[in-house]
C-alpha cells in the first residue's frame, strides 16, 4: 500500500529548504516549506499534519526544538510519524532524543542517508501500527 | 658683604675727616697757646715796665717837685694803673701761674693807685704834705714791684716749662692724628684685603662651579652615551645630525653623513604630530633598516638648547622585542578568541556546505534523469555561490587570525566596524542576540592604526558583549538581548560605543577592568588579557577607552582622532 507522503521542512535558509523539498519531492513526497518557526507552527495548527517534520535547530531567532516540543503536544494521529533535526552546530548525534526528535543530522547531511533512514523509521512505525 | 665694606669705607673717610680736623685744631692751638704764652709775658713786662717808670719820676718828683713833675707823675702813675687788670682779666692773664694769689693784691694796690691819682689831681697837695709825700708812695709802692717781680719770674719759670712741653710735643709730633691716620690706613687694608678675599672667594666660588658644571656635563654625557635608548641631537631645519650616542648608531646602522638618519629624523617628525601640527605627545614608529629589517621605536620628540643653539632632541627607545612580545599576545588572544569562535564559525560554514551537498544530489539526479541543461546550468551556478559565500568565511577567519604587523595606516572606520560586526554575527544570530550597527559616519572617515588589529578591538568587545548577554540569567520581559553599535565623527575625533543590555559591570570590578588577568568570565572562557590588549592597541592608535554603567548594561566608549587627510589643491 502506498502512503502518501507528506513532508513540512523548517529552515531559514531559503536555498537549503529549498533544495532538500526538490530532493523529496523528487522521491514522490508533497512537501511544504516555511522559513521561521511561527510559520511552521501556525501550518500545523492549521491543519496541515506531515507525515515527516523537518527542522533547522535554530531558525531565526526562535528554536527548532520549540518547534518539535509544539508537533508532539498535537493528537497522537496528527503528530508527524518522523521528526528529524538538521542542524550546523557540531552536537552529538546521541542527543536527538535530547530533543524528542527520531533522526538529527549535522550540516552538511547526505540526502540519501536521510531518504533512507526516514523510510526505515517509517517502515518500523508501520510494523508496529501493522502489530 | 658689601654693607661690612661701605661700613668700612665710611669709617676710613670718617677717621680721615677727623684726622685733619684734629690736625688742624691741634696746629691752631698750639698756635695761639704759643702767642698767648708769649703775650702773657709781655703783660708782665710791661706793668714791670710801668712800674720802674713811675717809681723813677716818684722819686724824680721827690727832688724837684713842680707843676709839670705832678702831670708827668700822674701820667705815669695812671699807666701804670691802667697796666695792672690787664695782669688778671686778659686772655693773656689766664696762664700766669698764681692769679688767684696776686689778683686781691693787685686791686689793693690799684686802689692805691688810684688815691694817689687823686691826690695828684689836689693842687693844694703838696703845700699840705712836701715831697715827703712822694718817699711815702715809693715805700708803698715798693711790695708791688716785688709783686710784679715775682709775677715775672713765676711767668719767666711757666713760659720756660710750657717750652719745655712744646719742645717734648715737638718730639712726639700729633700722636693722635698719627694714630687715626694709622687707624685709617688699617682700615683701608682691612679692606682691601677682605675685598680681595671676597673675590678670591668668589673666584673659588666660580671654579668649583665650573669644575662642578664640567663634571655633570662630563656624566650626563656618559649617562647619554651608554642610555640603551637611542638619543639624536638634529638640526630642526637643515635636519643635519648634530649628535647621536652609540645605541643609536647601533639601530640606524649607518655613518653620520647616511641619507638614513635624515629619513628616521623626519618620520619621527612626521609622527609626531596629526596631519593638522597637533603634537600626539608620544613617538611609536618604525624603521626600516637598510638591512632590510624593521626596528619599532617608541620615545619622544622636544626642543632643546645644545651648546646654545635651539635644536631638536629624539629620544626612542627599540622596543622591537617588546613590540615583537606585545604583538605575539595579541595574536594568542586573537586566536583564543577564534578558538571560542570555532563552533560558531564551523555552524557558519556548514550552512553553505549543507545547501552545496543538496544541490550536488539534485544536480546528480537531474543529470540522471535527463533534465536540462539549463535546469543543471542553475544547480551549477547555486553550488558557485554557496562556494563563494564559503570562501567569504574562511577569508574572514584567514584574515582575523592573520599575525598584526607593525604598520600603521589611514583606514575606513565605517568598513572596519562592519568587517568586526559581520565576524560575530553569525554568533550573536546563534545566541538569539539583536545586533545593530548605528553608524553615522560616512565611509570616508579615517582613522590611523593597524586595521586588523582594531578589528580585534571590536571583535574582542563584541564578544564580551555576547557572552554578557548569555550569562544574564533571563532578560527583563520587553527587553530581549541586544548589543549596538555607535559611531560619531566629532570635530577631529571618531567615537565608538558599544552598549549592551546585560545589566552592567560589577562596581568593584570597573576601576580595574583594563587590568591584565581582569575577567567576570569563567577561567575556561576568558584569559582576562582582552580588553589589557584593546587598551594597548587604542593607545597606539593616540586614542583612549573608557568603560562605563548605562541604565541596563555597559557601555564601552573607544575614542580615536580622526585623521584628516588633506583637500587635494584645485586646479587653476
Amino acid at each position: 500500500m502506498s502512503i502518501y507522503r507528506t513532508l513540512l521542512i523548517c529552515d531559514d535558509e531559503p536555498e537549503l529548504a529549498e533544495e532538500i523539498s526538490e530532493f523529496f519531492s523528487a522521491g514522490g513526497w508533497s512537501v511544504r516549506t516555511c522559513h521561521s518557526a511561527p510559520d511552521a507552527l501556525m501550518v500545523l495548527l492549521e491543519g496541515y499534519h506531515p507525515l515527516c517534520l523537518i527542522t533547522d535547530l535554530r531558525v531565526g531567532e526562535h528554536d527548532g526544538a520549540e518547534l518539535v516540543t509544539a508537533a508532539r503536544l498535537l493528537p497522537k494521529d496528527l503528530q508527524p510519524q518522523v521528526v528529524v533535526i538538521i542542524t550546523g552546530h557540531i552536537v552529538n548525534e546521541a542527543e536527538a532524543a535530547d530533543f524528542d526528535a527520531d533522526l538529527l543530522y549535522v550540516k552538511p547531511l547526505d540526502p540519501i542517508l536521510m531518504v533512507d533512514q526516514i523510510e526505515a523509521v517509517l517502515a518500523q512505525a508501520a510494523g508496529c501500527t501493522s502489530l | 658683604m658689601h654693607v661690612v665694606t661701605a661700613v668700612m669705607v665710611v669709617t676710613t673717610i670718617v677717621f680721615f675727616v677727623a684726622t685733619v680736623m684734629v690736625y688742624n685744631s691741634t696746629d691752631n692751638q698750639r698756635s695761639m697757646l704759643a702767642k698767648k704764652i708769649h703775650n702773657s709775658g709781655w703783660i708782665v713786662y710791661q706793668a714791670q715796665l710801668e712800674f720802674l717808670k713811675a717809681t723813677s719820676r716818684l722819686r724824680l718828683t721827690a727832688v724837684s717837685p713842680g707843676p709839670g713833675e705832678f702831670d708827668a707823675l700822674k701820667l705815669r702813675l695812671e699807666l701804670l694803673r691802667s697796666r695792672l687788670p690787664v695782669l688778671y682779666e686778659s686772655d693773656e692773664a689766664d696762664l700766669l701761674p698764681g692769679l688767684a694769689d696776686y689778683k686781691r693784691e693787685l686791686q689793693v694796690f690799684e686802689q692805691r693807685l688810684d688815691g694817689m691819682i687823686d691826690a695828684l689831681a689836689q693842687p693844694n697837695l703838696f703845700d699840705v704834705s712836701g715831697t715827703e709825700v712822694f718817699h711815702e708812695w715809693d715805700i708803698e709802692l715798693e711790695p708791688l714791684g716785688r709783686l710784679l717781680q715775682r709775677v715775672l719770674l713765676s711767668s719767666v719759670s711757666y713760659n720756660e716749662a710750657t717750652a719745655q712741653i712744646e719742645a717734648l710735643l715737638d718730639a712726639n709730633p700729633a700722636r693722635i692724628p698719627l694714630l687715626l691716620l694709622f687707624a685709617s690706613g688699617g682700615i683701608l687694608v682691612l679692606i682691601l684685603l677682605a675685598m680681595e678675599r671676597r673675590v678670591q672667594m668668589r673666584l673659588a666660588e666660580v671654579m668649583a662651579g665650573q669644575a662642578t658644571l664640567q663634571s655633570m656635563e662630563a656624566s650626563l654625557l656618559a649617562v647619554i652615551q651608554a642610555t640603551p635608548a637611542c638619543v639624536i641631537v638634529f638640526d630642526p631645519k637643515s635636519e643635519q645630525v648634530r649628535f647621536v650616542n652609540p645605541t643609536a648608531l647601533a639601530v640606524v646602522d649607518a655613518p653620520l653623513n647616511d641619507p638614513d638618519w635624515k629619513r628616521l629624523t623626519r618620520t619621527a617628525r612626521d609622527v609626531a604630530v596629526d596631519t593638522n601640527g597637533n603634537p600626539w605627545g608620544g613617538i611609536t614608529m618604525t624603521f626600516s633598516r637598510r638591512q632590510g629589517d624593521v626596528v619599532s621605536l617608541r620615545g619622544s620628540l622636544c626642543e632643546v638648547l645644545w651648546h646654545g643653539i635651539p635644536q631638536a632632541l629624539l629620544v626612542v627607545a627599540d622596543t622591537s622585542r617588546i613590540r615583537h612580545a606585545e604583538l605575539q599576545v595579541m595574536q594568542a588572544a586573537k586566536l583564543a578568541t577564534l578558538g571560542e569562535m570555532a563552533t560558531a564559525i564551523a555552524h557558519e560554514l556548514n550552512q553553505p556546505l549543507a545547501v552545496i551537498k543538496m544541490a550536488t544530489a539534485n544536480a546528480a539526479r537531474l543529470v540522471q534523469s535527463g533534465a536540462g541543461q539549463a535546469v543543471v546550468q542553475a544547480k551549477l551556478e547555486r553550488i558557485q555561490g554557496q562556494v563563494d559565500r564559503a570562501k567569504r568565511i574562511t577569508d574572514q577567519v584567514r584574515r582575523y587570525a592573520r599575525m598584526p604587523t607593525d604598520h600603521s595606516t589611514g583606514f575606513s572606520i565605517r568598513a572596519a566596524l562592519e568587517l568586526a560586526a559581520g565576524f560575530v554575527a553569525e554568533q550573536y544570530r546563534a545566541a538569539g542576540i539583536h545586533l545593530l550597527l548605528r553608524f553615522n559616519v560616512s565611509p570616508d572617515v579615517t582613522v590611523m592604526g593597524e586595521q586588523t588589529m582594531f578589528e580585534q578591538l571590536i571583535v574582542n568587545l563584541l564578544v564580551n558583549a555576547r557572552d554578557a548577554c548569555e550569562s544574564r540569567p533571563s532578560a527583563p520581559l520587553g527587553h530581549p538581548p541586544r548589543v549596538i553599535v555607535h559611531c560619531r565623527a566629532e570635530d577631529d575625533r571618531v567615537i565608538i560605543e558599544v552598549d549592551d543590555n546585560a545589566g552592567g559591570i560589577a562596581p568593584d570590578i570597573l576601576p580595574h577592568l583594563f587590568e591584565a588577568f581582569t575577567t567576570t568570565k569563567p577561567a575556561d572562557k576568558g584569559t582576562g588579557l582582552g580588553l589589557s590588549l584593546s587598551r594597548t592597541v587604542v593607545r597606539d592608535m593616540g586614542g583612549t577607552i573608557s568603560a562605563a554603567n548605562i541604565a541596563d548594561g555597559a557601555r564601552f566608549t573607544v575614542d580615536l582622532p580622526r585623521l584628516v587627510v588633506p583637500a587635494p589643491e584645485m586646479a587653476e
